[in-house]
Formats: structure tokens, sequence, C-alpha cells
């Protein structure tokens, strides 16, 4: 990890602070009135987010991921923003689940669908600086 | 915090031989690549029917879901199957979500998933 705040984590480009990522949204997600089952299927959207900058957008650099969370009157908002290459996950292709996915090959698009169906809300923008900002909003009930 | 992943193996001997792989701790995008090599290593071993103990699995991402994929399609070419035992909130919830509930083998008791193969 390369530091936390009250309201922000910053790691490097890799998966060996995937945990401390999930613990943060974690902690965020209970102060913040989520539910239980908010708050896991929150944290699971979120490493799936952090996940896909690793896989994807940052392989192989120096990169970093800043997680920001922003707790709204109804909502618990969480920002990730990644110097990778620019990918928007909101408009990649998910796995077809029509047909027994056990029958193909090797699918992919289960992270994209699961961040889709997990958060009520997801947001992609380019930031100023040309950062990937993937926004994941999740309501409390 | 991190839950190291940790994976058991034992044999049930029997008409239908089948190995129970234990898994737990977290299984995301930095460990399913173990449980992935474990299994393949199994399977070239012999292997064809795996039963996975999911009931200690305290995190798991689409990554863990890939891993079971592979291994799906490894025991199946193998002339063998997969199938769950217990899996944990957290695999459920993977699991549901996406629904793959439909389409994995699923059990409740060791003895049921036993006599199932």
């Amino acid at each position: 990890m390369l530091d936390m705040s009250d309201d922000r984590i910053r790691v490097k480009a890799g998966l060996d602070d995937l945990s401390l990522v999930r613990a943060f949204v974690e902690r965020h997600a209970h102060s913040a009135g989520l539910s239980q089952d908010g708050a896991a299927e929150l944290v699971l959207a979120v490493d799936e987010a952090v996940s896909n900058c690793v896989e994807h957008g940052l392989r192989g650099t120096e990169g970093e991921i800043e997680v920001c969370v922003v707790q709204q009157q109804d909502a618990l908002r969480v920002i990730v923003r990644d110097d990778g290459a620019l990918f928007d996950p909101t408009r990649a292709l998910t796995a077809p689940l029509d047909v027994s996915p056990l029958d193909r090959a090797r699918p992919g698009g289960f992270g994209v669908e699961l961040m889709h169906r997990l958060v009520d809300q997801l947001d992609y923008r380019i930031t100023g600086e040309g950062q990937n900002e993937l926004t994941l909003l999740k309501r409390r009930p | 915090m991190s839950n190291e992943l940790r994976i058991a193996v034992s044999e049930e001997k029997g008409n239908t031989p089948v190995t129970i792989m234990y898994v737990s701790g977290d299984l995301d995008s930095k460990t399913y690549g173990d449980l992935e090599t474990k299994a393949s290593d199994l399977i070239a071993a012999g292997a064809k029917n795996i039963l996975l103990d999911l009931h200690e699995v305290h995190f798991m991402g689409s990554a863990g879901l890939r891993a079971m994929h592979a291994m799906s399609v490894k025991l199946k070419d193998a002339g063998g199957q997969l199938k769950l035992l217990n899996p944990s909130d957290p695999v459920a919830r993977v699991l549901k979500t996406l629904g793959f509930d439909r389409f994995f083998d699923i059990h409740a008791t060791r003895d049921a998933a036993l006599k199932s193969f």
C-alpha cells in the first residue's frame, strides 16, 4: 500500500493489496449504513474493478490505483482511478449467461457482469489528467 | 484483511473414486491460479472426479469462478466431473449473481455429494 487516509486508499498496480482495498471498502460500507449483503456486494464489485485495472489496463506497469469513498445521503459512492491504458468497463462485452457457461472453452467478462449486477449505478469517464475513473454507487436499503 | 488461500486434499476410495479439495481463505485474482494449478496436477495424476469443499472460503471474486470453470472443463474432457460442496456465502453470492448455481452440481452435505458421483 502506498498510503491511506480516512476516505482514500492508494495502492500499487499489483494484486498484493487487493485484500486491503476490500477491508477499506467494507469498513466504509458498514459505517455508511449499508446492509450486510449490500456491503458484501459493494466490496465484491470494487474488488472486480481493481482486479480489472491490474489485469488489463495496468498489466506489467508501475502504475497506481486510487480508491476513494464519498458518503451520500442515500448511498455510498466508490471512485476507482488508475493511470493504465484507457478502458471503459461499462461498454465492455459481458459473458453471455443464457447458455451453460460450463460448455464454453474459456469465458471472460464475468467481472464486468458482476459489477453491473451488484451495484445500483456504474459510471465511467476519462479524467482531465487522462486517467480511467470508474464510479460505483450502492444505495442504502 | 488477507486470508491466505489454503488447499488440502483427500481421496475417497469406492466404486467411484472421488478427490476432495478443501479450500479455505480468499479466492481472488491473486490466488485463483493456485487452485487451478493444484487441480491440474491432480487431474494429470489421474483424478477424474473432484468435490470442491468451499465452506471455508472467506472471499471469492469472478477469478475463483474462472478457476472452477477451467476445472470443470478439464474434468469433463477426462470423462469425470466437478461438484461443489457447501459453498460459503461469498461463494454462493458469485454463483447466484451470475446464474452459475443452475449449472454446477452443488451439494449441502459430504455424504450426499459423494453418493451423487
